[in-house]
């Protein structure tokens, strides 16, 4: 044993510390939801949002207060050739705090939610944190092999978060898809992991990265081959056309907490590790797959809202509308592999995609909080007819969905326009202004779906059923989204502060 | 392309190649593939071929079958199933641990307890909400 310093091991398991505590934490939920379900089911949901707090603290602690605010950038377990397998810099800790503030919409709306709130409700709230656990390694894992842990352990929680509901068909059906063809597409990015591992001779993107700096021989053979197919096997996880068809059945099969993960944390996790595998250790190569995937950008766009105009159950049709949020995104990514070596073109295509994503998560989240709260004969409702006449049973939920879906088409005052403003923007300085021009069309026509929302809420007239009661949790999300959807569409600043961070790539 | 440590750079004198290690696996593959294909044709040549009503009709211990081929399966089979690999991965994770026990010392009894420890609330889990339960 030459060489393994337990002294060391511990100090870098320090680093991992709202890892650990959200690990530990899901153990107990799980152990509580087997011994204690009574007592853990008045509590789970409250106890949960505590923990992530604590866990969102234990992260933003880690971006050390050193002089001029600097990152505590650091790497841990280091493999024979000294390149890290889990890193903490600022791109880390951005995104783990989006994948903490998509959960804990998550938690709060399944809190007082008919179907999350039975007897495993614990058990719901073990499977949000597990997954959070590890989407964390997806935004901190630097070595392949971590990665995929992370990838596999947020995955298999989301299998099961999508088939919560046993009885129900939709759920079964929606949960068979999510996990086959997630299964499929974790195997094809094994085998790509596993070209370029052949490819370059290490597992650590850095020493991807070092192998391929020297060498200007081009994505040839085996090197492509695997690159390409990692990013099949990634994009299938974000939801990118043509790897989108699992998503509307799995959202709308999911009960709509669960939903509403998928499509906040989970996708967020996905960009997570793309954005950290592609930069980091492919991050010379940006001119051999921006074209790639500059046509799963502008595919998901554009089949993503086109498909969502049809759509009448809402649930699908903000998944749709997910589909095509990813694709903008992409163009973030695309501009920093365009990038070319400016660091400001660079910088600008990170933070765009850091920021956007923590606008969607408001966005969506709070779209799905108020899909939570539509019933119809006291069923949770999900269809488009489900919101009409909602203005008067409640005013304020429905400004607020007023607010949400303006900002999911970028409309200026909102939080969604400054996202959409640095993400294009991002994209005309790498010179891609038809992919721009095309997805400005395609914010428009999403206009007009989430537009029949506001119809069929403040316009039409409903059932005349009375005033919804609105759990307090809920009411809470939903505010919450709303105010902040509203204060970073007009004070933009200290979002786009904590943004910069997501610049802080260690050793890229 | 880095070498890998501890292995054997090809002699180009020999005319040896860099795939020359796998050498047992190509025969390995060719021998497993040809084994069952070569007994099962060599069958297939030798035996009679003289099917009538009864010898093709579904066996059932002899008697007129009275009941479908296709029966539910019950899902208990999966899940005791599922939890044999869980436990059984654990296991082997267990053994290398046990071999090096001494080398390993404080530090490895510590982290392998906690490896155990994380099972073992799995197991709680599976055990209180009647996985195990046959009835």
């Amino acid at each position: 044993m030459a060489g393994f310093d337990p002294a060391v091991f511990i100090e870098n398991l320090a680093w991992m510390k709202p890892e650990l505590l959200l690990a530990g934490f899901g153990l107990l939920l799980l152990l509580a939801s087997a011994t204690v379900p009574v007592a853990i089911r008045q509590v789970g949901g409250w106890l949960t949002l505590a923990v992530l707090a604590v866990a969102a603290f234990l992260v933003t602690a880690q971006l050390s207060a050193g002089s001029g605010g600097t990152v505590a950038s650091t790497g841990a377990f280091p493999d024979i050739a000294g390149n890290p397998a889990f890193v903490v810099d600022g791109f880390a800790v951005v995104f783990k705090l989006i994948f903490l503030l998509g959960a804990a919409f998550t938690v709060l709306m399944s809190m007082k939610y008919p179907d999350t709130d039975g007897e495993d409700s614990a058990e719901f709230l073990a499977l949000v944190v597990f997954s959070v656990f590890g989407m964390m390694f997806l935004a901190s894992g630097t070595g392949l092999i971590t990665i995929y842990i992370g990838l596999e352990t947020m995955a298999l929680a989301g299998y099961l978060l999508v088939g919560f509901r046993v009885q129900e068909k939709r759920a079964n059906e929606g949960a068979v898809k999510y996990f086959v063809l997630g299964a499929l597409a974790s195997g094809i990015l094994l085998y790509g992991i596993s070209l370029v591992y052949g490819a370059t001779g290490s597992i650590n993107l850095y020493g991807i990265a070092a192998s391929l700096a020297g060498d200007d021989s081009g994505a040839a053979g085996f090197l492509g081959l695997g690159v390409v197919l990692m990013l099949v096997g990634i994009g299938f996880k974000v939801a990118a056309v043509p790897f989108h068809m699992w998503a509307p059945d799995a959202y709308e099969g999911a009960t709509t907490p669960a939903t509403s993960f998928l499509a906040t944390a989970a996708k967020a996790g996905a960009f997570a590790m793309l954005l950290r595998v592609f930069v980091t250790a492919f991050g010379d190569r940006g001119a051999d797959w921006a074209p790639l995937m500059i046509l799963l950008a502008a595919a998901s766009m554009t089949v993503g809202n086109i498909a969502a105009l049809r759509q009448d159950n809402v649930k699908r049709m903000l998944a749709f509308s997910s589909v095509g949020h990813a694709g903008y995104v992409l163009m973030g990514l695309i501009a920093v592999g365009l990038s070319g070596g400016d660091a400001a073109i660079r910088a600008r295509g990170l933070l765009s995609v850091a920021l956007y994503l923590f606008i969607y998560t408001f966005a969506t989240a709070g779209a799905f909080a108020l899909v939570a709260l539509l019933r119809k004969n006291g069923q949770p409702g999900e269809m488009l007819d489900d919101f009409n006449g909602l203005v008067k049973r409640h005013p304020v939920a429905s400004v607020c969905m007023l607010l949400f879906l303006l900002s999911l088409a970028g409309i200026p005052c909102t939080a969604g326009f400054i996202g959409k403003w640095w993400l294009f923007g991002a994209a005309i300085k790498v010179n891609l202004v038809w992919l721009a021009v095309v997805a400005v069309l395609n914010s428009v026509v999403s206009l007009y779906y989430y537009a029949r929302v506001m119809v069929a809420i403040f316009i039409r007239d409903g059932d005349g059923e009375s005033k919804i009661q609105v759990p307090l949790p809920l009411s809470a999300a939903i505010g919450a989204a709303g105010l902040f959807t509203l204060v970073i569409g007009v004070y933009p600043q200290p979002f786009i502060r904590l943004a910069r961070y997501a610049v802080l790539m260690m050793g890229a | 392309m880095p070498i890998p440590a501890g292995s054997h750079e090809p002699d180009p004198d020999t005319g040896e190649h860099e795939m020359a290690a796998y050498f047992p696996v190509l025969l390995f593959l060719l021998v497993g593939l040809s084994f069952p294909i070569i007994t099962l044709f060599i069958a297939w040549l030798v035996r009679p071929n003289r099917p009538n009503d009864v010898k093709s009709s579904v066996y059932e211990c002899g008697i007129e079958p009275e009941t479908p081929a296709w029966t539910r399966v019950s899902v208990r089979f999966y899940i005791i199933a599922v939890l044999f690999v869980i436990f059984d991965v654990e296991t082997i994770f267990l053994f290398p641990w046990a071999v090096k026990y001494g080398v390993l010392g404080l530090f490895g009894f510590i982290e392998m307890s906690i490896f155990l420890l994380i099972l073992v609330v799995g197991y709680i889990y599976a055990w209180r909400k009647g996985a195990l339960q046959w009835a």
